[in-house]
């Protein structure tokens, strides 16, 4: 056996360690965000709750009703976000391409924004129950469902994949412009009812809400599982896409309404959260030194939720009574991760 | 002998996007099992769309190719990419990439969306990457690979693809000297032992020349196609340097550019010695005659410690270089008192 098979034997076992570390790491944070909130509960009760033996009704509640769902979001948004967002970068082959790059989480803001500012506009008052119900949700899924399909639509006719870029960006321009023609005449409660919902959370996906995210998140995935070889495919460009016969368009396709399903129903339901779809593909491509997808799709999600409920941890100042912006969470940790990225790659080698 | 399976049929083709401004004239040729193939022509002529339009990613503006038999319209993707594999020009770029996980995505005819690669699939990877002698780097990184072991690697993509028909749009223009000619090599030999049809554009004519069994040449007029010997001879390569300073001198088979003789000269001599004298004098402006009535002549001595040239001006020696650098300096100066009589 040659050093570059043992080298290649030993990289494979390396691989199902990183597997396993990062699996036990997710449990790890997933209890942990289970524990910390700004009500104390000790460990054993938790325990106790979460195998249905608690006696304390009001932190019973607080773990069922608030800190699980919460939890299990996180895993959701992680690996939605980062699944879609390995996606994009694998279509577009750019590394600086995101779940977003569609425009599906502008289109989700100016639904939103509609929703929330123009009723406001028009003197429905200051219902902000508005903020938290299915109207908000719908309104979100309705302006990221439209920007996909349009998007869908446009790359049923057109072959170059910059112009579906370009396009997807202008889209997002568009959508913002008219957000904020929005915000300009909108009441300054709405305003900031608006901007809270730009700033990302996970504390709505509770109950029903929480059902629809999941079954709209496994489709997601699902129809990314299926794409594995076709991503492998594309990653190696549209000359060898066509000479192995891949059929671009359905694949386009189907990758799209995945990533569209995803980030739509993250944006929808917990705002446009930012980065994590960005940085943590790069993580795992660079702890899985591969670019198979085999590898690379459930490295995404398992480290993206792992780092998705790392940044709800840190986003509720463990040991303080405030909270902070989720958004800002994972902009400041997934800012650096892309600065690296942009700076070992300067060459751009695809992705 | 065995009967000669004809693999690619093109009748009538038309190359170009529209009807009434076609790049190409009206063209027919084929293709035979065991060979290869080189297209040649100047830069915009049309090599890189007939190649496109080979691969069935680009429709012919009128005619028709026959894929052992088949028309390349009427075959589906999946059944063309069993037939025909196209290894595009610009190598592949992608980080993280393992050789051997680059040339295994060349089966994904076989074997569909979503289903994964067979034992088999592995085997025919593996067997491509020994033909084209990469085995030993299987499992590197593909950007950390030399340009000529990517060139390799793109090839047994098209080998584990195991197609009929193999394409390439120059293959070998990022490549050095020994790997350019190594590459051809390879492809030669290929054809032969798998009885493959390997179409390839080249700029690279005296590759070319050396291994390919036919050559089918785009000139402006027309496309002209035969084995490369018998365009040599017919005046073909000329007439694909037209209008250029290049010529291409048919007692040799080499591309010189095209010069003008301000003065005459003979040598005396023989061998490597002479053909390397009559370079030198030639690319400093002597047109070599056979004449020794001619005023000036260069007269090679081989003696045991190398050769020495005399410059003799009317038969008397002027001048005694150890060097073609020296007899280079000397002479240029002798050439600038002669008058070309």
């Amino acid at each position: 056996m040659s050093s570059e098979q043992l080298a290649y034997k030993s990289n494979r076992s390396g691989r199902i360690v990183l597997f396993a570390s990062l699996a036990i790491l997710l449990i790890a944070l997933f209890v942990l965000d289970l524990f910390l909130g700004s009500v104390r509960i000790p460990v054993a009760d938790v325990f106790k709750i979460l195998m249905g033996q608690g006696d304390n009704e009001v932190w019973q509640t607080i773990v069922n009703d608030f800190r699980l769902p919460k939890a299990i979001a996180a895993v959701l948004v992680g690996s939605a976000l980062s699944v879609s967002g390995l996606q994009m970068q694998t279509v577009f082959r750019n590394p600086l391409a995101g779940p977003y790059v569609l425009g599906i989480s502008s289109g989700a803001g100016l639904g939103v924004a509609i929703m929330v500012l123009g009723a406001s506009a028009l003197g429905f008052g200051n219902a902000s129950g508005m903020l938290t119900g299915f109207s908000l949700v719908g309104a979100a899924w309705l302006g990221a469902l439209l920007v996909l399909m349009v998007i869908l639509a446009v790359s049923l006719r057109v072959k170059d994949i910059m112009t579906i870029l370009i396009l997807g960006m202008m889209f997002g321009s568009a959508a913002s412009a008219l957000v904020s023609i929005l915000q300009y005449s909108g009441s300054e409660p709405m305003i900031k009812a608006f901007v809270i919902w730009t700033m990302g959370s996970l504390q709505s996906v509770a109950g029903v809400h929480l059902g629809i995210f999941s079954a709209s998140v496994a489709v997601g995935l699902l129809l990314s599982l299926a794409s594995i070889r076709i991503l492998n495919v594309m990653l190696l460009g549209e000359s060898y896409s066509k000479t192995v016969g891949l059929n671009i368009t359905v694949a386009r396709v189907v990758i799209f309404a995945s990533t569209g399903l995803l980030a739509g129903a993250v944006t929808a339901f917990c705002g446009p959260i930012g980065f994590i779809g960005i940085a943590v593909p790069h993580v795992a491509r660079m702890l899985f030194k591969t670019s198979s997808h085999g590898v690379l799709l459930p490295g995404v999600l398992v480290l993206g939720s792992a780092v998705m409920l790392f940044c709800d941890i840190v986003s509720q100042l463990p040991g303080l009574d405030r909270t902070l912006p989720l958004n800002s969470v994972t902009a400041l940790l997934g800012i650096p991760i892309v600065i690296y990225v942009v700076f070992k790659n300067q060459k751009f080698a695809g992705v | 002998m065995k009967p000669r399976v004809t693999s690619i049929e093109i009748v009538d083709a038309l190359l170009g996007y529209t009807v009434q401004n076609p790049i190409f004239p009206r063209f027919t040729v084929e293709g035979h099992a065991g060979e290869l193939i080189a297209i040649i022509g100047r830069n915009g002529v049309g090599k890189s769309t007939l190649l496109r339009a080979l691969a069935g990613q680009q429709p012919l503006l009128s005619g028709i190719v026959n894929i052992m038999g088949m028309p390349l319209g009427e075959l589906s993707r999946r059944q063309r990419a069993k037939y025909i594999s196209f290894v595009p020009a610009d190598p592949v770029r992608v980080a993280n990439l393992r050789v051997r996980d680059f040339v295994a995505t060349a089966r994904f005819p076989y074997s569909g969306w979503a289903g994964g690669l067979s034992p088999d699939d592995w085997q025919v990877v593996d067997e491509s990457l020994t033909m084209v002698g990469i085995d030993h780097i299987a499992h590197r990184d593909i950007m950390t690979i030399s340009d000529g072991e990517r060139q390799r690697a793109m090839i047994a993509f098209a080998l584990a693809q195991d197609t009929q028909i193999i394409l390439l749009d120059e293959p070998t223009a990022f490549l050095d000297l020994p790997n350019k000619f190594e590459v051809v090599r390879l492809l030669s030999q290929l054809a032969k032992s798998q009885g493959k049809t390997i179409i390839y554009s080249t700029h690279d004519l005296q590759g070319a020349m050396g291994e390919a069994d036919m050559v089918w040449m785009m000139l402006p007029g027309g496309l002209v196609h035969g084995a490369p010997e018998d365009l040599a001879l017919n005046s073909h390569f000329r007439q694909l340097l037209d209008n250029t300073q290049v010529r291409f001198d048919v007692r040799s088979g080499t591309f010189q550019n095209y010069r003008q003789y301000h003065y005459k000269i003979a040598i005396e001599g023989e061998g490597d010695g002479l053909t390397w004298t009559r370079r030198l004098v030639e690319r400093l402006g002597f047109e070599v005659v056979d004449a020794v009535s001619i005023g000036l002549m260069v007269r090679i001595i081989v003696g045991k410690e190398g050769s020495n040239w005399e410059i003799v001006k009317n038969g008397e020696t002027v001048f005694t270089a150890n060097s073609l650098t020296e007899l280079a300096k000397n002479l240029s100066e002798f050439g600038r008192d002669l008058t070309a009589d």
